[in-house]
């Protein structure tokens, strides 16, 4: 008996300094008396390691928040003035920006032209990942100190999509460091930008931004940003609904749908759906492989699936239907094709007519020479989404007499396959708005064998449009040519999409004023003018 | 004078037999990542890449020593270990050292309380239900722990999640803390953010050990000096402290010291439900990210902490039991 | 000639565990007649329990019932293949080492004590990961590194048995050292390898819940721990579905008590020797 009362008592003496511990905890910050936000949390489960610009997303966020580059997307996608506030080129070939006059450091000095070659310099020679993209800068002069010329190894009128993303970095600061990587100084987190670094706590998982007072556009209207990392997505959504954070963020994705029915019981949340630029899930087939190097079995696939039923069970009402031009409509110059439907009979002859026939009566059909036909579907195993289609696409395939043989790899091998290996045969994998804008724009970079090229296609016809399109300029030349890639698209089917959904955006909807960029998404520069109390 | 040099026996030929198994365990934990498909360099790709460069991936892969031939990667390898250089992590780009020793300290936080709460709660519980086996108390006692012990440990921690964070708001929803407090405050709001992970973890943890004791505790109350003991006239008490529970004590305390072992890698479930940044979530991101100085470094760290548990295991058992070391 | 009857008169314990177990595999077995739908079929995604779907439906509208009894085929074959193979190498290696003793010995309790240290779910997460999500694989990392408990306690209990007087009888009157492991020793070291398998099996059972849990598990192949899986992964937890994912969870429980309980020990200690 002494036994367990000296057991209730130790117990209940730790339970007593836990809640103590939740009382402390619980204590509320007071909020501001204007319309000026004063903090606003943003959760995310992208994980940050380190304040260091070249750590991923921290790199991500300091695109958001505290750098910037000589140009930026705006709400619709095109390129506005950052850094700089105009530019020319002749040939596509020499670009010339004109730096603005009054950026300064978040240390105070101002930023010059130098300071952009220095950034280039640098990032070339100590990173040989940066190559992928800035690889087709010959040199850069700094002439005079607000003047920066770039030499581009070839005509690309796709130039200013790759230097958007090239966030200038203090010369003053970065010519002693010797490896960046490992820079893990306060300093290193010196930008231009709207928002200061002020702190990484790594055990609670917050990053801390305050608002730069002396930034060349304006005071911007939140004081300080939080972002809070969560590991567990559940979490994350728990803490949202609990009013815990303002707003929860996943970089160039949506918040999947199935939390949405939770998230309306709370008149507090706002939901906002933005068009997706980029594709959801798309099946993509290795062109180069035998027997998907014929256009007809290509097509003969694309009608086997049934849209409508993906469409409602992937996106739950908030998806588009999936295009034969394969561009997502809001893309410039996206061209109205026709709509991506379940023809079973069709999917049928057409494959009769290549000569595909079930030989021995099983049901399956097998190749023209009698072998048997199992391809292959590379599917993200550690993407429950990707897992689940797959599934569903083979019961549709197996409906026209295919046989797939779903191929799990998770996300280490199934890069290793998709971008060096190219052994797949066929894929289901997604992309993002600026993967679209990669190569020449239109998907080029993820078709086109000279880039990323998951569908292998090397036909010469196909990169003769692309390499137009990177030496165009005249407008109407290029709607032409957008129109034309498109229907390339839709004739050839390199890859189709089986279904894209919209970005589901879940936001405090005390406070108003949000808006929706298709790279940055609703940490938007113009949200963070022009949030306020609703 | 048999027994002493019988004692240092067993302790040398432990000794030797830890020496041996920690060397094969440095050679698999170096083989075993380099085993495995998918390489880390594609990782660091990521989207912003638009070549397929072959020499950017080489150039890469040297910067990370990934291009030399296995047999000279292994030697350099040894070579660092020796020097308490555990490598540079390719996709986190810190020091393995650095990296763990943060997490280490964390996972440490976490799991010795666990142990600790869990071996008490197990010892007093198993050896009253031993001790008054086939009463009510027994089979409540023993049904509780076969609900836990059966139970996977992530439905508990999550179950535990849902009900007491989210839906009674007692405890908050992960991370270790709320972020900038100091003192006392500090440990409070930490003890507040570790109070469901380490509830969770003590009753999983607890559960086995409870059984063993019951099972302990019933068997020994069958052996005659109990019986002798009984006839003595001591109180069912004085036989349950002095007699039962110094007999159940040595395997049990063994049990103890190789749970702390294996407490660490267990609690990765833990960690991921909970949002903790310990060694859990961090081989399972190096895993996942083929991240091979962090994977060797990790398995090392808690490889060491395994044997080091078990060999005071093992010498803490040949304390607490005088019959160990004199007979082969 | 021990049978389930000696067994069965042992303990109300392994009786009741016995019980469970044999539902279980009854449930396993005759799934086809016993689940309402296909567990294939799609029809609406997300539904609560309704008359026709009395678990609901998953995210691709599947009965969720449905899966959860075909489920079993795969968890238990996991289970109880992992816990065989696990028991049959540490038996067999447990026996070995026991009888003949010296360099054999040393060369198997070495080995046990490498495989052990090593931190069990960390490396069953590189393997699972080397391998490729598939139900063998999980049979196979699972069966391979647990053997060593087996091999200890039968170890141990060999030890004690090749003392004995029947033992040196036995070989008195020229029985081979094979013939005298495997009828002698291995019959009366059968109590012992009984509880360790059905503790292997359970313990194999929650670390394949575990792996699916963590997204390593076969997708192809639904167990319940796969089921519990999806349930997180697509949104039942955030919406509170628990007849998504308790049952399964419950299952679980289930199979690991029924397990358990074959191999608790008996209230009284050793039975008589039998020769």
């Amino acid at each position: 008996m002494k036994r367990t009362s000296g057991l209730l008592t130790i117990g209940l003496i730790f339970l007593c300094f836990c809640l103590i511990g939740a009382v402390w905890a619980a204590q509320t910050e007071k909020s501001g008396s204007s319309d000026r936000i004063a903090k606003l949390t943003v959760g995310t489960i992208n994980q940050i390691n380190d304040a260091n610009p070249w750590d991923y997303y921290f790199g991500v966020y300091s695109m958001m928040l505290s750098h910037q580059g000589l140009v930026r997307f705006n709400n619709d996608g095109d390129l506005v003035p950052d850094l700089a506030t105009s530019w020319e080129t002749k040939d596509l070939q020499k670009w010339t920006f004109h730096l603005r006059e009054d950026a300064l450091w978040h240390d105070g000095k101002p930023v010059t032209a130098q300071d952009f070659k220095f950034t280039i310099d640098y990032d070339l020679e100590k990173d040989p990942l940066s190559k992928s993209y800035i690889g087709t800068i010959k040199s850069v002069e700094a002439p005079d100190n607000k003047t920066v010329i770039i030499n581009l190894e070839k005509p690309d009128y796709n130039f200013l999509n790759t230097i958007a993303v090239v966030k200038t970095i203090p010369e003053h600061i970065f010519k002693s460091v010797d490896d960046p990587k490992k820079f893990n100084d306060k300093e290193a987190a010196i930008g231009c930008g709207p928002y200061k670094f002020v702190g990484f706590d790594r055990d609670a998982g917050i990053v801390t931004y305050q608002a730069n007072d002396n930034y060349w556009g304006g005071k911007p209207a939140i004081d300080t940003i939080e972002l809070r990392m969560f590991k567990n997505p559940d979490a994350l959504m728990l803490a949202f609904q609990k009013e815990e954070i303002d707003l929860p963020y996943y970089y160039s994705k949506g918040t999947s749908y199935y939390y949405v029915p939770k998230l309306l019981e709370n008149d507090d949340i706002g939901i906002e759906v933005y068009p997706e630029r980029g594709i959801t899930n798309v099946l993509w087939f290795n062109t180069a492989k035998a027997p998907f190097d014929n256009k007809e079995l290509r097509q003969a696939f694309s009608y086997a699936p049934n849209y409508e039923e993906l469409k409602n069970m992937f996106t739950a009402g908030y998806g588009s239907a999936p295009c034969a031009g394969w561009v997502p409509n809001g893309t410039l110059y996206y061209t109205e094709i026709r709509t991506l439907t379940q023809d079973v009979n069709k999917s049928k002859s057409l494959l009769d007519s290549l000569g595909f026939k079930d030989v021995n009566g099983d049901g399956l059909l097998e190749m023209p020479d009698k072998a048997k036909f199992q391809p292959k579907l590379l599917t993200r195993s550690d993407l429950p989404d990707s897992v689940r289609a797959a599934e569903m696409l083979k019961k549709y395939f197996a409906n026209v007499g295919i046989d797939i043989e779903i191929d799990l790899a998770d996300k280490s091998t199934h890069g290793e396959i998709m971008d060096e290996k190219k052994t797949h045969e066929i894929s289901l994998a997604g992309t993002t708005f600026w993967g679209m804008t990669m190569g020449e724009g239109y998907g080029s970079g993820y078709t086109d064998t000279r880039n990323y090229g998951w569908s292998m296609v090397s036909d010469p016809k196909y990169q003769s449009l692309v390499d137009d399109l990177g030496m165009t300029q005249d407008k109407d030349k290029r709607k032409d040519l957008a129109a034309e890639i498109q229907n390339y698209y839709a004739e050839e089917m390199p890859q189709f999409t089986v279904y894209s959904m919209n970005i589901i955006q879940p936001y405090n909807a005390r406070y108003a004023g949000w808006e929706y960029n298709p790279l940055h998404g609703i940490l938007s520069y113009g949200t963070l003018f022009n949030l306020h109390k609703a | 004078m048999t027994m002493m040099s019988g004692r240092k026996a067993y302790f040398l030929g432990k000794l030797i037999r830890y020496a041996f198994t920690f060397f094969l365990i440095l050679s698999l934990n170096f083989a075993l990542p380099r085993m495995m498909p998918g390489d880390p360099i594609v990782n660091l790709l990521g989207e912003e890449a638009l070549h397929n460069d072959p020499r950017m991936i080489e150039l890469l892969r040297a910067e990370h020593g990934l291009d030399k031939p296995l047999h000279i990667q292994y030697f350099s390898y040894l070579r660092s270990l020796a020097r308490m250089d555990l490598g540079y992590s390719i996709h986190k780009n810190l020091s393995v050292a650095e990296l763990m020793a943060n997490s280490l300290i964390w996972t440490l936080l976490l799991v010795f309380p666990s142990v600790l709460i869990g071996s008490i709660l197990a010892l007093l519980c198993g050896s009253l239900a031993g001790f008054k086996s086939n009463s009510l108390t027994d089979f409540l006692l023993t049904a509780l722990a076969l609900l836990f012990y059966t139970c996977p440990p992530f439905l508990l921690a999550m179950l535990l999640l849902s009900i007491f964070a989210f839906h009674l708001g007692l405890f908050p929803l992960g991370n270790l803390t709320s972020g900038g407090r100091d003192g006392l405050d500090y440990v409070l709001d930490v003890a507040w953010h570790l109070f469901l992970p380490v509830a969770a973890l003590s009753l999983l943890g607890a559960s086995y050990k409870f059984l063993v004791v019951r099972n302990s505790v019933t068997q020994i109350f069958d052996e005659q000096f109990i019986v002798a003991a009984r006839a003595k006239g001591l109180t069912e008490r004085c036989i349950l402290l002095r007699h039962v529970i110094r007999n159940v004590l040595p395997p049990f305390i063994s049990m103890v010291a190789l749970s702390f072992g294996f407490m660490v890698s267990g609690a990765l479930i833990v960690e991921i439900v909970f949002s903790l940044n310990g060694m859990g979530t961090l081989i399972y991101d190096a895993v996942v990210a083929r991240d091979y100085p962090v994977m060797q470094g990790s398995f090392l760290v808690l490889t060491m902490f395994v044997l080091a548990a078990n060999f005071a295991a093992d010498m803490l058992y040949a304390v607490a039991d005088p019959r160990i070391g004199g007979q082969r | 000639m021990e049978t389930i009857k000696d067994l069965l008169a042992l303990s109300r314990l392994r009786l009741a565990g016995l019980f469970i177990l044999s539902l279980l595999l009854a449930l396993a077995l005759f799934a086809p007649f016993i689940a309402p739908h296909d567990p294939e079929e799609s029809k609406m995604p997300y539904q609560p329990p309704s008359q026709e779907h009395r678990l609901g439906t998953n995210d691709i509208g599947q009965d969720i019932l449905s899966e959860l009894i075909y489920a079993s085929r795969v968890s238990l074959t996991i289970g109880f293949l992992a816990g065989l193979i696990s028991v049959f190498i540490g038996a067999t290696l447990g026996m070995l080492a026991g009888y003949y003793r010296g360099v054999v010995e040393e060369l198997v309790m070495a080995t046990g004590d490498v495989v052990l240290l090593i931190p069990g779910l960390p490396l069953m997460i590189i393997l699972a990961a080397y391998l490729s999500p598939s139900m063998w694989n999980i049979v196979l990392v699972v069966g391979l590194l647990w053997w060593c408990s087996t091999a200890r306690v039968v170890h141990s209990r060999v030890l004690q048995l090749r003392e004995m007087p029947f033992v040196e009888a036995a070989r008195a009157l020229g029985g081979g050292d094979l013939y005298i492991i495997f009828h002698h020793i291995l019959i009366n070291s059968k109590e012992v390898i009984y509880a360790k398998f059905a503790l292997a099996v359970a313990s194999a059972m929650l670390t394949e819940a575990s792996l699916s849990f963590l997204g390593l598990g076969d997708p192809l192949n639904i167990s319940w721990g796969e089921m519990i899986h999806f349930a997180f992964s697509r949104g039942g937890f955030a919406n509170d579905m628990w007849w998504w994912y308790l049952p399964p969870g419950l299952m679980i429980c289930a199979s690991v008590l029924g397990f358990v309980m074959i191999a608790m020990e008996p209230e009284r200690s050793q039975k008589a020797l039998e020769l």
